[in-house]
């Protein structure tokens, strides 16, 4: 089981192995090439704030469920990890989510979303069956809750013709899932029964 | 008889303002902020000048061909507002210097004054006060808007900024211009007519500058290089005299390499230190573009060895002028003056510096490509 930590003004995962990856560090200002500033003493609208703003909100936007309070640090890690892919241009993004068991990752990310970019869209769809009715290639697919799939080729088959090149995906799925056999997935075990993992298009 | 002929015949008049509630300094004569106002006044034939509050002399125009420095009563942003209204209407361009309080106050009135006056500035950035900005918000976001051109001094910054911002940013690097001879054009001393020195320039302190690795770095590999000196020219800044003093008392025997030459206002005088020495040294952990003394160091052919700042790409190349370090490492950067003294090919690398530098830090041929795009935006 690993740890995610704010260290040093690093956003860090720690595996269970103690090695360290720093997701999102809040000195490389050169890093950063979205609207949102790292620090700034002009405005209180800055990535750190934005951050703690949600996990604070955490729990009223679990809710009752008791389940999903108890995944706070998995949301903070999606939170940083879809900063991260967000900053990478000035550019609004195009964001799909696929599973709508509940609507704690939509709120979590559209709290964010329209602070890094107001033209940023994000669209959910309920399951893999709906992808048809996709027009335009997304930049980000967020994958939530049980997807239903015979295989990981299946999956990245379906992934690739609707996200664009360089195009990120990022799953909060049980260990149980297809993706927990994906080879070239990245994965991030914050808990016994739960994990994020994230791939780019480049990379199926 | 007046005719439209006549009119664009008139000199073009450019105003280079301070944005500082301080006036100009005569350093600042000698840099980019006075240099480009300088020869677009030299070169181009513009009615260009300066414009700040009293309080400072300024020796260097003794150099400068009749350019000038017009003075308001005082510094405040009032005298600057009330002389923009009495003269806005016969500007064609009002260069500014920097993000300040006072050049958002002024964009915002030169155009409501004169909408034709090209607005143009020198932006300065480093990535600490880029990340700072929320430009999207207002007053940044109307002064960028209100910007007819604005360049920055290096290329990584440039970048940089045309990723992040939604106005285009040009880059003109900080070049050199010897106010002494009259050009940027100045000749190459050959490497075994100079002596073993490294050579600082700039002002003494240890933000931004950390001028205690520098001398660090040096103390670790100075009883290998026992021929070699460190020369550091520019004023010591409080409290950073008392770091020297404790320095040598721990490491007295340092008084016999290491010199404290104080600040040379005499351009002559400091042309002569760079002509002089082998290696330019810099430790620096924040600057804003190139580096003035950068600029000068690499066009007089002294071997570069610096900090990953934004320009040490632009300076360095692929490594054939110098080489550099992170910041904040000394031990690395130690390493590194080790590995240029006993270089073989340390001459080889100073003609490189010479070269780049006349390549690329030719101040009187970067003005001229600031001339241009005002006259292609309307000047």
């Amino acid at each position: 089981m690993g740890d995610f930590v704010l260290r040093d003004y690093k956003f860090t995962y720690i595996d269970e192995n103690s090695s360290k990856e720093v997701l999102l560090n809040l000195n490389d200002y050169l890093s950063n090439r979205g609207r949102i500033p790292f620090h700034s003493e002009f405005t209180n609208v800055t990535i750190p704030n934005i951050i703690l703003r949600n996990m604070e909100m955490h729990e009223s936007i679990c809710g009752k469920n008791s389940n999903l309070i108890k995944y706070e640090s998995y949301y903070s890690l999606i939170d940083v990890l879809f900063i991260r892919e967000h900053i990478r241009n000035k550019f609004p993004k195009y964001v799909i989510q696929i599973g709508a068991s509940d609507d704690v990752l939509s709120t979590h990310i559209k709290n964010i979303a329209k602070e890094l970019h107001p033209e940023t869209k994000y669209e959910v769809i309920y399951d893999l069956e709906e992808l048809i009715k996709i027009q335009s290639k997304a930049d980000i697919i967020f994958l939530y809750g049980s997807i239903h799939a015979d295989s990981s080729g299946e999956l990245e088959n379906k992934f690739f013709r609707i996200l664009k090149p360089n195009g990120w995906i990022c799953a909060l799925c049980k260990k149980t899932d297809v993706f927990f056999e994906m080879k070239n997935w990245k994965k991030y075990y914050l808990g016994a029964d739960l994990m994020v993992c994230e791939s780019h298009v480049s990379a199926l | 008889m007046y005719s439209n002929h006549d009119k664009s015949r008139r000199k073009k008049k450019i105003a280079m303002m301070s944005g500082q509630e301080r006036p100009w300094d005569n350093r600042e004569l000698g840099k980019d902020c006075g240099l480009v106002p300088y020869l677009l006044y030299k070169n181009h034939g513009c009615d260009a000048f300066m414009v700040c509050g009293k309080g400072e002399e300024y020796p260097y125009l003794e150099k400068m061909n009749g350019f000038r420095v017009e003075k308001l009563k005082d510094n405040s942003l009032e005298s600057k507002i009330e002389y923009l209204k009495k003269n806005g209407k016969e500007l064609d361009v009002l260069i500014l210097y920097g993000i300040t309080d006072h050049n958002l106050e002024m964009a915002a009135v030169i155009k409501k004054i004169n909408d034709k006056c090209l607005l143009a500035c020198a932006l300065d950035m480093n990535p600490d006060f880029a990340d700072r900005i929320p430009f999207y918000m207002n007053p940044f976001y109307d002064y960028f808007d209100n910007l007819d051109f604005m360049w920055q001094s290096d290329t990584e910054m440039t970048t940089f900024l045309n990723d992040k911002w939604y106005w285009p940013v040009v880059c003109e690097r900080n070049g050199y211009y010897n106010l002494e001879k009259g050009t940027s054009n100045v000749e190459y001393v050959k490497f075994d007519e100079r002596d073993n020195v490294l050579l600082y320039v700039g002002r003494i302190n240890d933000i931004p500058k950390n001028i205690s690795m520098l001398l660090g770095a040096f103390e670790k590999i100075s009883d290998k290089v026992p021929d070699w000196k460190l020369r550091l020219v520019g004023p010591v800044e409080e409290p950073f005299n008392e770091y020297v003093d404790t320095f040598f008392d721990y490491y007295p025997e340092m008084k016999e390499q290491i010199e404290f030459v104080g600040n040379i206002e005499d351009k002559g005088k400091l042309h002569k230190e760079y002509e002089k020495a082998k290696i330019f040294v810099s430790t620096s952990v924040l600057e804003g573009g190139t580096p003035n003394a950068m600029s000068e160091a690499i066009c007089t052919g002294c071997v570069m060895a610096i900090t990953k700042i934004g320009a040490y790409q632009d300076i360095i190349g692929d490594g054939e002028t110098g080489g550099y370090t992170d910041t904040d490492d000394e031990d690395a950067y130690a390493d590194m003056l080790l590995d240029l003294i006993k270089n073989k090919d340390l001459a080889k690398m100073s003609l490189n510096a010479y070269k780049r530098g006349k390549e690329m830090y030719n101040l009187e041929k970067i003005v001229g490509d600031i001339y241009g795009r005002l006259c292609t935006k309307g000047l």
